[in-house]
């Protein structure tokens, strides 16, 4: 039999129903995969053995489901019914949830089995999976390297073969910059095409859930599964995917903003040759204007922050996670929070808790909200020029493990990805070849719910060999 | 920043060592973030949320199927008295 690693999304489900292979058989393959690679690259917090092997053995051939035995990893923010989920954190990690998100019910419903929970940075708050209370994630290309984050757990189990897909949320670039880092596909979702009910906060008007996969088809058949208004997060929109355009009618646009300063020259030099390879098959490429990408950072670090400072005022030691005790409560609250958060969600408490203070509110957030709006004009003009952008997904290839030691140059590894997750816009990155022997990403960025238009030009990049 | 009152409002308990570095880095970050008063915001709206969604309702019934009962709700806090998650006393 051929490795069931190696196949896609749509032939591990099609041979389950055929009965080739059993949704067991296939279970095993990846989680022998699991024991060999592990180890060395720490991609999963939990990995459900036992759980997904009770679930493989209900799945019999001939059933339904467009993703009938297929495991699939889970960036561990996803809440899984009786299964732990520590979002990376101290302080829940012995939290085991007792529902399931959206997200995860949809995946069961297509036959998917839950095959484990990957590391992720504390609450998705980083760039790199080195801020994990459960250690670091090692890049798969390169074991001295980050494999990028906040889901890098899910983008190293993906580029390791160790799952054939995995789920990851997206805020600021938490999907996009690690698939890219690892050399995989990876889709945010319009922001509100796909529900984020059960899915632990992080910047509400931000959060994205989407897929990690090895091609444009496999990321894109998770996204379908999961895609969908959902009674349970007033957020989630129905997607009223546009139709594609032909590649040969396609206006690109490549925004001139993007190749300043902190950009590798090799990776601009990849985006630029995309770019003419787009043009080669017929369309028409030409630069556009993003005016307000220098302060997409400076919005999305009051903005998150002040999101977070709410969304994390729920770990109070009382209803679940760590506690410390003490005659009042205030200083059972303080002292808990202070034991269980790590260094990143306790600085961005602060920051959030300031920005939104009295006396400073205005200063801060209000006037972030309206830079916000600025920035997501400037897509809007854009798009009445060109149908979609063309841009890195990162400044550079994944870097070292504990290079970046200071939080501001940690903040720039997403300034790409940043400004169009503000304005609620669908990215894919798509690898183009390896640079020094490491993955390079590019990213496209459409009109919200131009999902569609991005796997058709994704798939068109990925079909070209890169060197 | 008066990172003591700032955290006493987050009910964050924070070590010397903790408010001395991050006292440090949030003002490097709030030094960035002064770049925002370069820009013109004149009759600019705010931008809070990107789906354009208004006034999302739904019909005001129990939904059972989301109910936790009491053993799950407090299956994950560490202390419990008669079917209540216990806090110290308040009054």
């Amino acid at each position: 039999m051929s490795d069931i690693t190696e196949l896609s999304l749509a032939q591990i489900a099609e041979g389950v129903r055929a009965g080739n292979f059993s949704a067991v058989e296939v279970l095993q393959a990846f989680l022998k995969k699991i024991s060999e690679k592990e180890a060395g690259l720490n991609a999963f917090i939990t990995v459900n053995s036992e759980g997904a092997l009770a679930q493989a053995k209900e799945i019999k051939k001939g059933q339904e489901g467009r993703l009938l035995g297929v495991p699939i990893a889970l960036k561990d923010n996803i809440s899984t019914r009786g299964l732990r989920t520590t979002a990376g954190s101290k302080i829940i990690e012995d939290y085991i949830p007792p529902y399931n998100a959206t997200v995860v019910s949809k995946l069961l419903a297509a036959g998917a089995v839950i095959l484990g929970k990957t590391n992720m940075d504390e609450f998705a708050m980083g760039s790199s999976t080195e801020n994990s209370a459960y250690g670091v994630t090692h890049n798969p290309h390169d074991l001295t390297r980050v494999p990028g984050g906040s889901s890098g757990g899910s983008a190293a189990a993906v580029a390791a073969g160790m799952a054939p897909a995995a789920l990851g949320t997206d805020t600021g670039g938490s999907i996009k910059q690690p698939a890219a880092f690892c050399g995989v596909v990876g889709l945010r979702p319009t922001y509100g095409a796909v529900s984020r009910y059960g899915v632990i906060a992080l910047t509400s008007s931000l959060d994205q859930v989407g897929s990690l996969a090895k091609t444009v088809a496999d990321a894109r058949t998770v996204f379908e599964v999961i895609a969908g208004r959902d009674p349970y997060d007033a957020t989630s929109v129905e997607a009223l995917n546009k139709e594609p355009k032909e590649l040969k009618s396609l206006r690109i646009g490549i925004p001139k903003e993007y190749f300043g300063e902190g950009l590798s020259p090799a990776v601009a030099a990849r985006v630029k040759k995309v770019g003419e390879f787009l043009e080669k098959q017929g369309a028409t490429v030409q630069e556009v204007s993003l005016p307000h990408t220098a302060y997409g950072l400076a919005v999305y670090y009051i903005i998150t922050p002040s999101e977070v400072s709410s969304n994390l005022a729920r770990f109070d030691g009382i209803r679940y996670g760590v506690r410390v005790e003490n005659s009042s409560i205030e200083e059972l609250v303080s002292r808990s929070r202070g034991k269980g958060f790590g260094s990143e969600p306790k600085r961005r408490v602060i920051l959030g808790t300031f920005a939104l203070s009295s006396g400073y509110a205005d200063q801060y957030y209000l006037r972030a909200a309206k830079v916000r709006t600025l920035i997501a004009e400037d897509f809007a003009r854009a798009f009445e020029k060109v149908d979609l952008l063309l841009t890195p997904t990162a400044p550079t290839t994944a870097f070292k493990i504990g290079e970046k030691k200071d939080p501001l140059s940690m903040y720039l590894s997403d300034i790409f990805t940043i400004p169009a997750n503000l304005a609620g816009l669908p990215g894919l990155s798509v690898p183009a070849g390896t640079i020094d022997n490491l993955p390079v990403g590019v990213q496209l960025l459409g009109p919200k719910f131009s999902e569609n238009m991005l796997f058709e030009v994704g798939e068109a990049i990925e079909k070209e060999k890169w060197s | 920043m008066d990172i003591d009152y700032i955290a006493r409002l987050a009910r964050l308990t924070l070590t010397p060592q903790e408010k001395k570095s991050f006292s440090q880095q949030l003002s490097d970050v709030l030094g960035q973030i002064e770049e925002l008063k370069k820009v013109d915001l004149t009759g600019v709206e705010p931008t809070f949320q990107t789906t354009g969604a208004a006034d999302v309702l739904r019909s005001d019934e129990v939904q059972k199927e989301r109910i936790l009962d009491s053993r799950e709700a407090l299956a994950n806090t560490k202390e419990t008295a008669r079917g209540h998650f216990r806090v110290p006393k308040m009054l």
